[in-house]
């Protein structure tokens, strides 16, 4: 029915809007929610800056399983401590 | 693939900001890889959100029991003011494993250091502004005009490029920082959503013969259609010369075959069409008030007419929950509320056709309103019934406001005259002729009165009561000055009444409620304080006593009286008195003998002597009576009965009368007095014997003509006076008088047609003239026996035409009196 098919798509075009809207980094409602959740990664002591915390976010609305990515981000931690040990000792030797 | 990429960016991004290395590095695409490969594993569970929120409290719980009330309160805190979205638990549930010995290592006063990632706009300089437009415009630094300056006039700024310039983090807002407050609330249109509209609006607006035939939506179609039912300009109507509403754009359906369409589109534009007529004509500029309170009428049927297309578009714009879009369905819909709103178009729209400025037709269209409301009543049809009566009472109720002024005042109104059932007769017409040239009704041709059909009944009762008030007002008898208020006279006539009234009574028709309710108004219009015409007529005019009083003066009702007067004047006359004629003294003997009756106005009367060829000034003392004219001034309101001051019959009356009194009075004096003879009858020579048989027989005439007179006199004062008493108007009066009038003139031989017997009998009168004078002659035997015989013969003759011509009189015109008076002057003649 026509009818049906014009609200369905309104409702598809304004579901598409909404995440659009929801994933903005402006959104007002999404800003607030970023911030709490920076103040509970603060308390748990992640260890994770807004920057990368907003990107782990991103990373689970798109559908990444949080403990998947937990490891991933444990991992390159690590990567990151070695990378740095070995930056560090090539400067020494220079 | 989409999702790959976005997932993919994020990765890389999450990369760059864990670890600090760029795309530069060697070992950046390795980890990349690692990290994406990472992402992608999928042999971990679902998170459990219950499970989540459990430890979520077991870490509040943990924190408190070790004696970190302020990380419990904080943590908790926070989780309370967590939107409760599908991803929060996936993310506690990162947070959770991320966690590092929170108890140690965390700190409220690390939350003190958070700030929102903020990138202030860069700073405008000087630079910026010059490189955008070098102000080298004399106007840049003129003076500033000092007073109001309203942010309003400055250009429109579109801000939806540009960051904010205050924190959107902030949690609370300057006060005068109203800008940005607006700004948070601000939706943007959704361009997509109007995408659609500007596509069917490009379509329709097709011409019609394009050879693109383009398909549209039913719902556009239905979207256009009551638009154009509304009067709104439409790309799929366009509304020519004349009100015509006609399909403009070339277009066809999914659901339906193009001629269907165009059918179904033609049937809307046909409707649109009338609605359209209706509209404009309600606009138009009418100088008819009656005319201006139809168009109200129908002006309240098209804003109904509205509400109903208003509420048909509701259900497409808020659907329920099954709405089904079908053109046909609105079409039903559309032709149900409109019906009786195109019924009255066409009422209309034939009346204008017809009309085209006749003035003849001045009420045509209330003659057809009123004729289709009762086709309808007939019909059953209560919904066409219920538009056509409402506009008819609304036009009926304010014609009838100038009726009732005219009814209740006798004024006839300023506006609207030229089609107003009164028109203004003869403007300086004397009091004595108010009522009949004062007014006059206004006549269609074709003879009827210029009102509408259902006011024709009415009419002369209409015309009769509002005469009525003028002739009151303008003799002096003012009438009720209590205003008649003709609002409330006309509420009667509502759509409320008519349903109340024939809701309960099936089988009365509109057309006889309709009179019904005119006629109580009307009846409104009197209180019983009202003083009438005939009160005013036979109580303060005194009609029935100028009636008798002209029996007194004219036709000697009172015999004492006439004999008073007439043996004066006949004295005067006989001793040959040269002042006879003078007419003041004429004058003041009629008012001193006639004028003396209780009911008689003696300086009502006047008398004036007639000199003309008819009337010549010598000659025998009874054509010299008939120059005697009498005069009574009767009041102008009842001259308005007897339509004439002189009242000719009752002169003419007056006149036989005292020729038949003198031939009376010849006859009876002391002349024939044989006492003084010396002789005896028997003695008497042969002449002298017929003379005195002719003496008998004119005494006997006369005597005759006295009765019958006197007869008919009385009867018609009798007859005149029951008339009078019973009748309503001066209409009616004035007939009866003129009947009255009618009748005298022919029972005392005063008509045109019987004027040959009239003569007749002035010449028997004149014998007793020339019997008196040739008494002296017979008495010295110096008139023969055969002139006495000739004057004889001459009287039995004329008695005989006189008879025989009452008798034919009487009966042609059926008038016993005169059928009297022939058998009696039969009878002693024979």
């Amino acid at each position: 029915m026509p009818a049906a098919d014009d609200s369905k798509r309104k409702a598809a075009r304004e579901t598409i809007v909404g995440l659009t809207e929801a994933n903005s980094q402006n959104n007002p409602a999404n800003l607030l929610q970023q911030d709490i959740l920076h103040e509970i990664s603060t308390l748990l002591n992640t260890n994770l800056d807004r920057q990368s915390l907003s990107y782990c976010v991103s990373l689970i609305e798109n559908g990444v399983n949080p403990e998947a990515l937990a490891t991933v981000i444990k991992e390159l931690r690590v990567q990151n401590t070695r990378y740095e040990a070995e930056r560090g000792a090539a400067a020494t030797e220079q | 693939m989409a999702h790959a990429a976005t997932v993919g960016e994020l990765a890389t991004s999450l990369v760059r900001s864990l670890t600090g290395i760029t795309r530069d590095d060697s070992i950046f695409g390795g980890l990349k890889d690692r990290t994406i490969k990472g992402l992608r594993d999928g042999g971990h569970g679902r998170v459990n959100p219950f499970e989540i929120k459990d430890r979520c409290a077991g870490l509040v719980e943990k924190f408190g029991v070790l004696n970190r009330d302020d990380l419990a309160e904080a943590l908790q805190s926070r989780l309370d003011s967590l939107p409760e979205t599908r991803w929060i638990p996936d993310v506690l549930s990162l947070l959770l494993q991320l966690s590092n010995r929170p108890l140690e290592n965390a700190s409220l006063s690390d939350l003190d250091g958070l700030t929102a990632v903020f990138s202030p706009p860069p700073e405008l300089t000087w630079e910026d502004i010059v490189a955008d437009g070098p102000l080298t415009d004399d106007d840049a630094w003129g003076e500033v005009e000092r007073g109001y300056h309203s942010s309003g006039d400055d250009e429109v700024f579109d801000g939806s490029d540009s960051e904010p310039t205050t924190s959107t983090q902030a949690t609370s807002f300057a006060e005068d920082d109203i800008a940005a407050l607006a700004r948070l609330h601000i939706v943007k249109p959704d361009a997509i959503l109007l995408g659609d509209v500007r596509t069917a609006r490009e379509t329709l607006s097709r011409p019609r013969d394009s050879s693109d035939v383009n398909a549209v939506s039913e719902l556009i179609l239905i979207r256009e259609t009551i638009s154009m039912l509304r009067g709104l300009p439409t790309d799929l109507f366009s509304v020519g010369s004349g009100a015509v509403v006609s399909i403009s754009s070339n277009l066809c359906i999914a659901t339906a075959s193009k001629p269907m369409l165009y059918h179904l589109l033609s049937n809307f534009a046909e409707i649109g069409s009338q609605l359209v007529f209706l509209r404009h004509w309600t606009q138009q500029k009418r100088s008819e008030a009656y005319v201006q309170s139809i168009q109200a009428a129908v002006q309240s049927t098209t804003g109904t007419i509205d509400l109903n297309i208003g509420r048909l578009e509701q259900r497409f714009i808020e659907p329920p929950d099954s709405c089904v879009v079908s053109l046909i369905d609105v079409r039903i819909e559309v032709e149900e509320f409109t019906r009786a709103a195109i019924h009255l178009s066409s009422i209309i729209a034939a009346n204008d056709r017809a009309s085209n400025g006749d003035k003849s037709s001045s009420f045509a269209l209330l003659d057809a309103l009123y004729e289709e409301a009762c086709v309808a009543d007939m019909a059953g049809d209560k919904q066409l019934f219920n538009a056509i009566a409402r506009a008819l009472l609304a036009g009926i109720r304010t014609y009838l406001r100038p009726v009732l002024l005219w009814v209740s005042s006798g004024d006839l109104p300023k506006q609207g005259a030229d089609t107003f059932f009164v028109r203004p007769g003869v403007e300086d017409c004397p009091l004595s002729e108010i009522w009949h040239k004062r007014f006059a009704l206004r006549l269609q041709t074709g003879g009827r009165a210029c009102a509408p059909e259902v006011m024709q009944p009415f009419i002369e009762q209409l015309y009769a009561a509002g005469k009525e008030k003028a002739f009151l007002k303008l003799n002096g008898h003012e009438a009720d000055e209590s205003v008649v208020d003709a609002v409330s006279l006309t509420a009667r006539l509502s759509m409320a009444t008519v349903t109340e009234r024939l809701t309960p009574n099936s089988l009365m028709s509109f057309d006889e409620l309709l009179h019904e309710l005119l006629q109580d108004c009307f009846a409104g219009t009197r209180s019983p304080d009202t003083t009438t015409l005939r009160t005013v007529m036979l109580e303060h005019v005194d009609l029935l006593r100028h009636t008798r009083a002209l029996n007194d003066v004219f036709l000697g009702h009172d015999g004492m009286s006439l004999q008073a007067f007439t043996g004066s004047l006949f004295g005067l006359l006989q001793r040959g008195s040269s002042n006879w004629h003078d007419k003041f003294f004429l004058t003041r003997l009629v008012q001193s003998t006639l004028g003396a009756a209780p009911i008689v106005h003696g300086h009502c009367i006047t008398v004036s002597v007639l000199t003309d060829d008819n009337h010549p000034a010598r000659g025998p003392i009874s054509r010299q009576l008939a120059r005697i004219k009498l005069a009574y001034a009767v009041p102008c309101p009842v001259q308005n009965v007897t339509r004439s001051a002189d009242l000719p019959t009752y002169s003419a009356a007056f006149s036989l009368l005292l020729q038949i009194e003198y031939a009376a009075y010849v006859l009876s004096s002391q002349t024939f007095d044989l006492r003084k003879l010396g002789f005896g009858w028997r003695s008497a020579g042969p002449a002298l014997q017929e003379t005195l048989s002719l003496r008998e027989r004119l005494i006997w005439f006369i005597g005759i003509l006295r009765s019958h007179y006197g007869t008919v006199i009385t009867t018609h004062a009798d007859g005149l006076r029951r008339g009078l008493e019973a009748a309503n108007g001066i209409d009616s009066m004035a007939e009866i008088w003129a009947t009255h009038d009618k009748h005298l003139r022919l029972c005392l031989l005063l008509a045109p047609n019987v004027a040959p017997l009239i003569d007749a009998v002035k010449h028997i009168l004149r014998l007793s003239e020339s019997l008196e004078d040739a008494w002296p002659s017979l008495l010295d035997q110096s008139t023969s026996l055969p002139a006495v015989t000739r004057m004889a013969a001459e009287f039995d003759k004329i008695l005989a035409f006189v008879a025989a011509g009452l008798r034919s009189v009487s009966r042609a015109g059926g008038v016993p009196a005169l059928e009297a008076l022939a058998e009696r002057l039969q009878w002693n003649a024979g």
